[in-house]
């Protein structure tokens, strides 16, 4: 480097450029090929200044960098600025020389980046800048190894490294006399490396993935065979880490097969470590980040999900209901079912995320809830009823009506439902409940003899007609064949053509011989029903009279 | 199940140790560096009986206090590396770095780089502390006690002595035995601090250790490699680990070398190697002592070491490619790569396969207490022949030329 700098505005501006350059990094971290782009200004305006200088040493300060007692750069201490972490881990000066390029300033810029949540995830800044190996930055680090700790004073360290070196000299100063640095470069020179770059990377394929499974699986032996003492607790931390970056990284087979062994893990303290990591598996952070795996990895899905799932504790119910509005759709029938496979579920937050949760969420919910017996699905079921959204009110009908005693005592709103297809859902379940029969009939019949009944669509009158003869309830029967009689009394309205023909069908669905006599005396011609009436009467006799194939339908 | 065989290992890992967390330390430190620099601040504009200092010279009394009845010390250092509090780095966050800064130039100024005591200072004492930072007027000359005029009783100063590094660098051989003599301690103390439930010297710094070997065997190859040929004494055979993982961490850095590898794997190589034995620490000396034929109880004992040594890496909660490499290593190279009939065969990735040979090779040119040490040819035709099941064939074929420097020209038997 030159005496004195001859453009020290030239230099600040690089810096800050490389300051913006790292901010703009620490924001959009994940974004990793548009990290070159960042930093480009940077590069240039650096080898602008390193054109002219050669090479610019930088003294590091917390806060700042200078120059031959120049700042050159200034920022707030914070954590993500430029000097924070060098300074930290002991980088005390750094030289850029002419040459620089793209990456290695770059990894200049990964090594000066704090990262709040690696953690223990990345060794210190010194050694990463020593293992990017540079050619054009150079730094130096706080001096000596450092190795006086605890009851340890830096006296005795360099004692005890005094004898130990005492013992080291000779050895190599004896055999190496004639070793001299001529001959040591001539070594150098001529070692051949062993091995071609194809052979070598055949043998050491180093893929994060492979290393983190064989070390999950190390782990979890030091557990099984009792040895892990009073390290547990770290070796737990260790492990949902491993288990975190697996996730993060997306690597599902090495995640399904560490979830699995840990799974099957025996051993005095199994229970104890697998209830510890278990724990952290239920936290909803990463349950969320499980299901965003889970909706683009099919190996995730079909493999790890499940694992995950079934070591989560009893108490990981509520936490399974809080991610599943955000959780991907492929993945919520998964969550919904561990969720209510565990028994320990705030049922009052359970029936608000059913009222008013995110319909896809609810509608996964209602049918996971096919695990519990019918009247307990029911129950449960309920809620849902009330939800905004009506598809998820069509499910939550279907569910209900596991059970006939709650399908009559919570459909009736259902049948006067705005939406027609909520109204028919209601109607259809009504009609499958043979052991309310009753209770079902008299609600259908109060539906049909509402006001508004006649103006519905003609299908979903049908529909009506038929639930209550399929029902095969007394007042049913009752209802539709007044419906059906020519005469109605002597005040009351005669039934319209349309509601004769409508009871013909529902006392067609009810295939008994009680129907089958009053569907023939309709169809006798001195009954005086309207023709189209008898007609249909009579066809349906006609049906009802005609063996059906086995297995097959009307 | 626990195999009752092994019950009972691992005492000196789970012992309790002594004295406080680290991260209590760190806690300590924290506030007393805070108080001290709120001292500081304050001892410019007040007298030192202002009742203004009261609550920092609480706190500072306090955290001094502790750090005493727990270390059996107390000691602040001050320097251009940072503030250590009974010689551990305190970390500071960016909003108080700039008071901690602040502090180290206040003191710097009067020449002062640190202070220490070894019992508890009364507040008399701490006030007289504070009157040598509220002169008024012109400098005083400080002592290591302190104002003359009011000499301190307990404290001491330590004053600007020692900017004295040699500013020439040692030269390249004595860099080079220093960082191997360093690999050595940091292996002992390791594995004595494991023992004892101590505090274990962190990880940069033997990496620091590591690097300039690995930057000094691409310099002096030959040399570098001869290291690997010094040996305890015989009646230092207790602490044989810590030769015998350096020795394997100069061995296994230059295979590195020689296969290629980058620089960055070869200091994971090399601080593998370091760790892999650590594990004894969960052994009974005597055992490791013992001369006689081992039970099969010892023998269980002696095969769970590696497990032990990987429980010592991971329990560090690091989950990065180079410790969890280091973990694996340090458990895989004691695998044998062709297992008994039945059993499943092992996974061991490329550094176990390296350092079960580099191991070898240096347990065998070792004196032991059971036996003599082989010379190197000896050496390795024991690996070639009787162990070659231990070892990756590709790889044993090219060990001889790692380390052909050790070998006698003649191809005879010198030692």
């Amino acid at each position: 480097m030159g005496a004195a700098l001859s453009n020290v505005d030239a230099l600040r501006e690089a810096f800050a450029s490389l300051g913006r350059a790292l901010k703009r990094i620490a924001v959009y971290r994940h974004a990793r090929d548009q990290h070159a782009s960042f930093v480009e200004p940077a590069l240039q305006a650096l080898r602008d200044v390193l054109d002219h200088e050669g090479a610019v040493t930088i003294e590091v300060h917390t806060g700042s960098l200078t120059s031959e007692g120049q700042t050159v750069y200034l920022e707030p201490p914070r954590e993500w600025g430029l000097c924070f972490r060098l300074h930290r881990d002991g980088v005390r000066t750094l030289t850029f020389q002419r040459g620089i390029t793209l990456d290695e300033l770059l990894a200049f810029c990964n090594a000066a980046l704090y990262d709040p949540n690696s953690g223990p995830g990345r060794e210190d800044a010194v050694t990463e800048l020593w293992k990017a190996d540079f050619t054009a930055i150079t730094y130096s680090a706080t001096s000596g190894y450092r190795m006086e700790h605890g009851d340890l004073d830096a006296d005795k360290v360099a004692e005890a490294v005094r004898k130990l070196a005492a013992r080291a000299r000779p050895v190599v100063l004896e055999v190496t006399r004639h070793a001299s640095d001529l001959a040591e470069n001539t070594v150098l020179d001529r070692r051949p490396q062993l091995m071609s770059r194809p052979e070598l990377a055949g043998l050491d394929s180093v893929k994060w993935p492979d290393l983190a499974r064989r070390a999950a699986h190390t782990l979890l032996r030091i557990v099984e065979e009792g040895f892990a003492g009073r390290d547990l607790e770290a070796l737990e931390e260790s492990l949902w880490r491993l288990i975190d970056e697996l996730v993060a990284r997306g690597e599902a087979q090495a995640l399904a097969r560490t979830l699995e062994t840990l799974r099957r893990l025996s051993g005095q303290h199994a229970q104890a470590f697998r209830a510890g990591v278990a724990r952290k598996l239920a936290d909803p952070g990463r349950l969320l980040r499980l299901s965003e795996l889970g909706g683009v990895n099919e190996a995730a899905l079909t493999q790890a999900i499940p694992v995950w799932l079934a070591l989560l504790p009893r108490e990981a119910g509520n936490a399974l209901l809080d991610v599943l509005p955000q959780a991907p759709a492929q993945t919520q029938q998964l969550f919904a079912r561990a969720a209510i496979a565990r028994a320990e579920l705030d049922l009052e937050r359970f029936a608000r995320t059913l009222s008013q949760g995110q319909p896809a969420a609810v509608i996964a919910i209602l049918a996971a809830l096919d695990t519990l017996s019918p009247a307990t699905r029911a129950e449960l079921s309920t809620p849902a009823l009330s939800h905004a959204s009506a598809r998820v009110r069509i499910e939550a009908v279907n569910a209900v009506g596991s059970d006939a005693e709650t399908a009559v005592r919570e459909l009736p709103a259902q049948l006067l439902a705005n939406d027609p297809s909520v109204r028919v859902a209601a109607v259809q379940v009504l009609a499958s409940c043979a052991g309310a029969a009753e209770r079902a009939a008299a609600l259908l019949i109060s539906a049909i003899e509402r006001p508004g009944f006649a103006s519905l669509d003609r299908e979903e009158q049908a529909l009506h007609y038929r639930a209550l003869g399929k029902l095969g309830s007394s007042s049913g029967f009752q209802f539709l064949c007044e419906q059906l009689s020519v005469s109605k009394g002597l005040f009351k309205k005669k039934p319209a053509e349309n509601e004769r023909l409508l009871a013909v069908n529902g006392l067609a669905e009810e295939t008994s011989v009680r129907t089958l006599r009053a569907l023939e005396q309709a169809a006798a011609p001195e009954n005086g029903q309207p023709a189209t009436v008898a007609t249909a009467a009579r066809a349906a006799v006609v049906r009802m009279r005609t063996p059906q194939p086995r297995g097959g339908s009307r | 199940m626990t195999n009752p065989s092994r019950a009972g290992l691992g005492g000196g890992f789970d012992a309790v140790g002594v004295g406080m967390s680290r991260d209590t330390r760190q806690a300590l430190g924290h506030a007393l560096v805070m108080a001290l620099g709120s001292l500081l601040r304050n001892a410019r504009s007040y007298a030192e009986d202002n009742d203004v200092f009261g609550p920092a010279l609480t706190a500072l009394q306090e955290s001094m206090l502790q750090l005493l009845s727990s270390d059996g010390l107390f000691e602040l250092e001050l320097n251009a590396d940072g503030v250590f509090i009974n010689r551990q780095a305190i970390r500071f966050d960016a909003n108080t770095q700039p008071l901690v800064d602040a502090t180290v130039h206040e003191l710097a100024a009067r020449g002062v780089t640190g202070i220490s005591a070894l019992l508890a200072p009364p507040r008399d004492e701490l006030r007289a502390l504070l009157s040598c930072f509220t002169q008024r007027g012109p400098p005083i000359a400080l002592s290591e006690r302190g104002d003359p005029r009011r000499p301190l009783q307990i404290l001491t100063l330590h004053l600007r002595e020692r900017d004295t590094l040699a500013a020439s660098g040692p030269d390249r051989l004595t860099r080079l035995v220093d960082a191997y003599a360093h690999a050595v301690f940091f292996v002992d103390r390791t594995i004595e601090q494991l023992r004892t439930a101590g505090e274990a010297i962190p990880l940069w710094a033997v990496s620091r250790v590591v690097q300039d070997l690995v930057d000094l065997e691409r310099l002096m190859p030959r040399r570098f490699l001869m290291l690997s040929r010094t040996k305890p004494p015989p009646e230092e055979y207790p602490d044989y680990f810590g030769h015998h993982s350096a020795n394997v961490a100069v061995l296994a850095i230059a295979f590195g070398a020689r296969l290629g590898f980058p620089k960055r794997r070869r200091h994971d190589l090399g601080l593998a190697a370091l760790l892999h034995d650590v594990g004894v620490a969960a052994l009974p000396p005597s055992l490791l002592l013992k001369t006689e034929v081992l039970s099969q109880r010892e023998k269980d004992a002696m095969r769970a070491s590696p497990l032990f040594a990987a429980r010592a890496i991971l329990r560090d909660r690091e989950v990065h490619a180079a410790a969890l490499d280091r973990a694996l290593a340090a458990y895989e190279c004691h695998l044998d790569l062709v297992p008994p009939p039945g059993d499943p065969l092992p996974e061991v990735g490329m550094p176990g396969r390296i350092l079960a040979l580099c191991e070898a090779f240096d347990a065998l040119t070792t004196r032991r207490p059971f036996r003599d040490a082989l010379t190197p040819v000896e050496a390795l035709r024991v690996m070639q022949v009787e162990l070659v099941f231990r070892f990756d064939p590709l790889l044993l074929d090219v060990f001889p030329r790692v380390i052909e420097a050790l070998l006698p020209h003649d191809g005879g038997t010198a030692s």
